[in-house]
């Protein structure tokens, strides 16, 4: 009688057979005592297995990656309210263009200090953008209806 | 937190909630550990990857498609660093020198009171048969014992056919069955 291997023996003891085969094992193994112990050796193993933890790594390790994972996920924020630096920083303008714009800006005294809300500078932005926007056209009706005019004459 | 589906968390992350990327990152920093420990055999560049594994979830995150499937995207990403360290021939050979090392991490610390002894000396020679599986088998078996995974996920970890997989397991497991009856005999 020829054993039968410990795959074949796995595959029948996760049930991974088909019928046929399934009753060829079973016929095997009621009369093969090596089988039979090794049959009783794979289930031990997959018991095993089952027990088996997930390892840790080292604490230290581990806090390293958690920092590591909170710098790259929580960005920070930017504060609500600004300082003219912040101001200047922001809009990526020199000490005489802060100058320029000091008295347009939308900002509130505090203890004697310059603050503006970040909500209201980005209205601010807006409605200069709009400003903007109104000028060009205007500029540009000017200059077509000055070309037609002087095409006209 | 804990009743929240990793795709729920993923979304959540991707929305800014940095606490949801927190969470995800505690349930299954186990998982990618273990499976880094058991493909390179060496804990500091498991840590590594580990670290590496995870920064790279929170830059991809917006890639990945919510069809619960979290724990697969992780264990192949996982898996292709840990194939990169890999391909390095010197870190082959001192991954095969360091199996036995590490195979203690894996043992079962915790084991009933009344067969202690026993039930740890099984694990440790477990373990450290596991890492003298060949390559393929080792990474089937491990997603299959350890994160108990169905053949069908694991396949498309692995990107491997289904009857492969199966294949590999039936072959790992038997495998391990004949290497502990001859580590019992070697020893006894």
């Amino acid at each position: 009688m020829i054993c039968m291997s410990h795959e074949t023996l796995a595959q029948f003891a996760a049930g991974d057979m088909d019928a046929a085969e399934i009753s060829d094992v079973e016929a095997h193994i009621a009369q093969c005592p090596e089988c039979r112990r090794r049959l009783e050796a794979v289930r031990k193993t997959d018991a095993a297995l089952c027990l088996l933890k997930r390892a840790e790594p080292s604490a230290q390790a581990l806090l390293a990656t958690r920092r590591l994972i909170s710098d790259e996920i929580r960005i920070p924020q930017p504060s609500e309210i600004m300082t003219l630096d912040d101001v200047a920083e922001f809009l990526r303008i020199g000490p005489a263009g802060m100058e320029e714009i000091a008295e347009e800006l939308p900002a509130f005294e505090l203890a004697g200090e310059i603050r503006i809300r970040r909500a209201k500078l980005l209205e601010w932005i807006e409605h200069r953008e709009r400003q903007y926007l109104r000028q060009t056209i205007e500029s540009r009706t000017a200059r077509i209806s000055r070309t037609a005019f002087q095409k006209g004459a | 937190m804990d009743t929240i589906s990793d795709d729920e968390l993923i979304a959540m992350y991707r929305t800014g909630d940095a606490d949801a990327f927190e969470v995800l990152f505690d349930r299954h920093y186990r998982s990618a550990y273990s499976f880094a420990l058991y493909m390179v055999s060496d804990r500091g560049r498991a840590e590594d990857i580990l670290q590496e594994t995870f920064l790279a979830v929170a830059r991809t995150a917006k890639r990945y498609e919510p069809k619960g499937c979290f724990r697969t995207w992780l264990m192949r990403i996982v898996r292709n660093r840990c194939l990169n360290c890999l391909e390095s021939e010197r870190v082959r050979r001192e991954a095969m020198a360091g199996a036995a090392a590490v195979a203690a991490d894996f043992a079962n610390t915790d084991p009933p009171p009344d067969q202690c002894a026993e039930a740890r000396e099984l694990s440790d020679q477990l373990s450290r048969c596991i890492a003298d599986l060949p390559d393929r088998q080792r990474e089937a078996i491990v997603l299959f014992a350890f994160e108990k995974m169905s053949y069908q996920q694991i396949a498309n970890t692995l990107d491997l056919p289904l009857n492969t997989v199966k294949t590999l397991i039936h072959r790992a497991r038997g495998g391990l069955a004949q290497a502990l009856e001859n580590d019992g005999e070697t020893t006894a």
